[in-house]
């Protein structure tokens, strides 16, 4: 458990080399200084990607709170529905009178009325595909019709341009995700910063010095083509970063000490994934305050959005859980003197059904409430809202296509060219400004 | 007609009869091959003589890695005798009733965690390996989780892994209606909350999209929502005193009253309303008028996980049509596939990488070096394939959706978890001789040996770099010399378990 026992590698290449086995620099384990920087880097644009998995139900997120658009949102949503008494009002920054957020989103509320959050209305692609997997594909691959050359995953088409070393664009607690198949320089997808690294054999502990090195000695020599390749490429890109991750979080832990800003990291009964979020941002919030070079950071809240049933209380305490983490991010950010150069996108494969399906839940819709926030951002609602003859079709249509909001953020906020991102172009009627 | 005439053949005739009832060219080598694809790859026509690096190749694929006791087994046996046996799913009562003592306290209310360590200790001591690497296949593919459930309801997932270990070797579809009618599938695709006067499509969706067919292959939106009103009628109810003594449980109820008895309308063909029959009616439906759509979906995946990626389309049309013809015989397709040419191909011995199961098990079957119950729920939780609790209905990740730097450090760990764990502590219990060949532990011979073992292939410098390992140690002040001595059990306390631990960190561990 304690980094120490492996970090003296410079000692160990010295050995190998004077052992005359003529084993590169490559084997020893790369110093926890090599990637860790003093502090945030200046000026350096980030973009944030919160996931919300199974279908968040953006129309109980933010709902119709006046008029026949309220009445027709309550009729179809019976008990789930709110009433303009439950929500919080959008009126504090930009006046928009016609539509409050669900009661748990005060954070949200609060960057709405700093004129830092945008409400992205009816978000989704042509073609709606009520699938999760396939949606959660298309929103991985932002292609909808034929077929792109290249790497499968947008972020990896991104990183490939414009952010090509592996912590160019990084993932938390999601795994592998699609959206990076096929980006070059082996990003870190990582689970936890904690967990980031090799753990040490207690009753040979020594011993446990020399196995690594000499692993990182073969690993120097291993294929690289076919699958072995990619396997040793991606062991390679965590061996060379395990210490600065550890390095990186001792550096960030010392920092926080003095903050004051709490994560919500624990679950609760019936809900396991709340705390999830929360300990991802908060790792996110780590690699930033040590002055990691990353342009995206994607990381979720996973598991517990897809409400066919019994969606109360289950999706309140997962909206609350996601505005609590947020609580703490965006302060994080603001002490770390970062929140102006970072876009934070909060976003889900589909919503959900206009009505409830009576088993206190809904079923799978399409177009969605997505929402974009950070320093930088000019508040509002955009897109086109819900309208009462929208209400009454099975579900929300789509009117902004995701891949513009993607395309507003590479190109006005991060300043990358992103035509070669989203190669199939999206002629669609509302342009987005909210950078 | 065809069928029927398949089904006449005897068991031990059975592959020459699928293979008549395929029809296709292809079987016979030649004719059906892809675009640029090696006959030989597909050819499905019964294997003769095989190799060890053959037996080798479907121990890696089936067995979770390879023991020097099962690859005599096989050959022993012989290689047709063996595969008849494996399918046979021989009963495994011993084990699984200690398993139950030591892991399960209470089998009326045990827990996920319980049960999974219940299947674990199962895993690594089981004759039959390939009982539970097909369990995990279908638990992959059906997937449910426990997360589904409350404490009260831990025997119904106890009986959801019970189907997944012991139902998957009969006809299709007798598994999709238990599976469709399973407790925790019920509560997990919100089954049980489905009504009448208002169904839920979750089940409906995912029966089709993830469980028969294939993600729009052969149904419609309109499809769905007609199934949804089928898939109508149970309910998830308290069962006070269930197991006396006052302890309660919750139980699953057909209600009538709760199911849509009316008619649908479904792949164009009218359903009329069958009560709790409609279940089967719904699946019967899908592989009467689906037949091949599902039986593609079908062989395509067993082919991908078992044999190869993107087979070509005749190969699958064969396959297929087999599997059709024999009335979706499970048992049949498997024994079909492990016993064709094709499994055996150049292409079938490209590597595939191995999910967290097939590494964590085969290291410890392998070795001997089992860890400890406690410890796996840790290693397979932070690695991300916790059995009965998969993270989506669509399953874990495939091929290289595993390879992720964090989850190759978190693999490290486990090795690292095997070498230093309470029910093998160092120097106790253990003795890494026993992987050795008697008379064969000089340095070389013992790289070599372990290397074979773990199936690493090592280029003449990484051997070497493990043999200089075998004679060095360290201290606090550094590398010292210290020649490989076999005869020492500190030694080879140390240093075996070091050698498992770097080959097991090769990349070519990775591979099956």
């Amino acid at each position: 458990m304690n980094k120490q026992n492996i970090n003296h590698p410079r000692r160990n290449f010295m050995r190998v080399c004077a052992a005359g086995a003529g084993v590169a620099a490559l084997g020893a384990i790369p110093g926890a200084r090599d990637i860790v920087k003093a502090a945030p880097l200046a000026n350096h644009k980030r973009f944030v990607i919160i996931n919300l998995i199974g279908g968040n139900d953006g129309l109980n997120t933010v709902f119709p709170s006046t008029g026949s658009l309220a009445s027709t949102y309550q009729t179809r949503r019976g008990t789930l529905a709110f009433t303009a008494v439950d929500g919080l009002a959008l009126t504090g920054g930009p006046n928009v009178p016609d539509f409050r957020l669900h009661p748990v989103l005060d954070t949200l509320q609060s960057v709405w009325d700093a004129n830092q959050l945008a409400i992205i209305q009816k978000v989704g692609y042509p073609s709606a595909n009520l699938s999760h997997f396939v949606s959660e594909d298309i929103w991985s691959t932002a292609v909808r019709s034929g077929h792109v050359t290249g790497p499968r995953g947008w972020i990896a088409r991104y990183a490939n341009q414009h952010a090509a070393t592996p912590t160019g664009v990084m993932s938390f607690r999601v795994g592998k995700r699609l959206d990076f198949e096929g980006a070059a320089a082996n990003p870190l997808l990582i689970g936890s910063v904690e967990g980031f690294r090799y753990e040490t054999d207690t009753s040979y502990s020594n011993n446990h010095i020399l196995r690594l090195a000499t692993y990182g000695s073969m690993l120097a020599q291993q294929p690289a083509t076919g699958l072995a390749g990619e396997v040793a490429a991606i062991k390679n890109a965590a061996h060379n970063a395990a210490q600065g991750m550890q390095q990186a979080l001792a550096d960030y832990n010392t920092y926080a000490g003095g903050t004051g800003i709490t994560y919500p990291t624990t679950g609760i009964a019936g809900n396991p994934f709340v705390g999830y979020l929360g300990r991802g941002l908060r790792d996110i919030a780590a690699l930033i305050y040590a002055g990691f070079d990353t342009r995206i950071f994607y990381t979720a809240l996973p598991g517990g959005f897809d409400t066919h049933g019994g969606q109360e209380p289950r999706h309140s305490q997962l909206l609350g859980d996601l505005d609590d983490s947020l609580a703490a991010f965006v302060a994080d950010l603001q002490g770390m003197g970062v929140w102006n150069d970072t876009v934070i996108f909060i976003n889900t494969e589909f919503g959900r059904r206009n009505y409830s399906n009576g088993s206190d839940g809904t079923d799978h819709g399409h177009g969605n409430a997505a929402f974009v926030l950070g320093g930088a951002v000019t508040g509002g609602m955009y897109g086109d809202p819900p309208t009462v003859n929208d209400l009454n079709g099975e579900y929300l249509p789509y009117t902004t296509d995701f891949r513009d909001v993607y395309r507003h953020i590479l190109q006005d906020h991060l300043g990358h060219n992103a035509a070669a991102v989203f190669p199939e172009a999206q002629p669609i009627s509302n342009s987005l400004s909210f950078l | 007609m065809i069928r029927k005439t398949c089904q006449a053949f005897s068991v031990a005739a059975v592959l020459f009869a699928l293979a008549a009832c395929g029809g296709s060219s292809s079987s016979s080598g030649g004719g059906g091959s892809g675009p640029g694809g090696n006959p030989a790859d597909e050819d499905l026509s019964q294997v003769s003589s095989l190799s060890q690096d053959d037996i080798i190749h479907f121990l890696r694929r089936t067995h979770f890695g390879i023991r020097p006791a099962e690859l005599a087994d096989v050959q022993a046996q012989g290689y047709v005798n063996y595969v008849d046996w494996m399918l046979s799913m021989p009963a495994q009562t011993a084990l699984e009733s200690t398993a139950t003592t030591l892991e399960v306290p209470d089998a009326n209310f045990p827990s996920s965690t319980q049960l999974m360590r219940w299947w674990l200790y199962v895993m690594n001591r089981t004759t039959n390996p390939f009982q539970e690497v097909l369990a995990m296949f279908w638990h992959d593919h059906f997937a449910a989780s426990a997360d589904a459930l409350d404490g009260t309801a831990g025997h119904w997932l106890h009986a959801h892994m019970d189907m997944l270990r012991n139902q998957t070797t009969g006809k299709f579809a007798d598994l999709l209606e238990t599976m469709s009618r399973d407790w925790l599938m019920l509560v997990w695709l919100d089954g049980v909350d489905s009504t009448v006067t208002a169904p839920n499509e979750n089940f409906a969706r995912e029966f089709w999209e993830l469980f028969s067919l294939g993600a729009d292959n052969g149904y419609t939106q309109q499809d769905i929502e007609e199934a949804a009103r089928s898939f109508t009628g149970y309910r998830n109810v308290f069962a006070p005193d269930l197991f006396g003594a006052g302890a309660d449980s919750r139980v699953v109820t057909w209600v009538p009253a709760r199911h849509d008895n009316g008619t649908k309308t479904i792949f164009g063909q009218t359903v009329t309303g069958n009560g709790e029959a409609e279940y089967r009616d719904i699946v019967d439906l899908t592989l009467t008028h689906r037949g091949m759509n599902s039986a593609r979906f079908i062989c395509r995946k067993l082919w991908e996980y078992f044999v190869y990626r993107d087979p070509g389309t005749a190969l699958v049309d064969d396959l297929a049509s087999g599997f059709v013809a024999s009335d979706f015989d499970l048992k049949l397709l498997y024994r079909r596939i492990f016993l064709s040419n094709a499994f055996f191909s150049s292409r079938a011995k490209q590597p595939l990488i191995k999910n967290v199961i097939e590494h964590h098990v085969g290291f410890m079957r392998t070795t001997g070096l089992i860890i400890n119950s406690q410890q796996i729920d840790f290693s397979l939780r932070e690695c991300a394939q916790e059995p009965l609790r998969p993270p989506t209905v669509n399953g874990w990740p495939k091929h290289q959706g595993w390879l992720s730097a964090h989850g190759m450090l978190e693999r490290a760990n486990f090795l690292r978890d095997c070498n230093f764990n309470h029910a093998h502590p160092p120097q106790a219990g253990w003795d890494g001789a026993d992987l050795l060949v008697t008379g064969q532990d000089s340095d070389a011979e013992v790289v070599d040996r372990l290397a074979w073992l773990l199936q690493v292939t090592l280029d003449s410098s990484q051997r070497q770099l493990a043999i200089d390992y075998l004679n060095e140690d360290r201290n606090a002040g550094g590398v010292i010399s210290q020649p490989w001595d076999p005869t020492s059990a500190v030694q080879r306390d140390k240093k075996i378990r070091g050698l498992l631990y770097i080959l097991g960190l090769h990349s070519t561990y990775q591979l099956r």
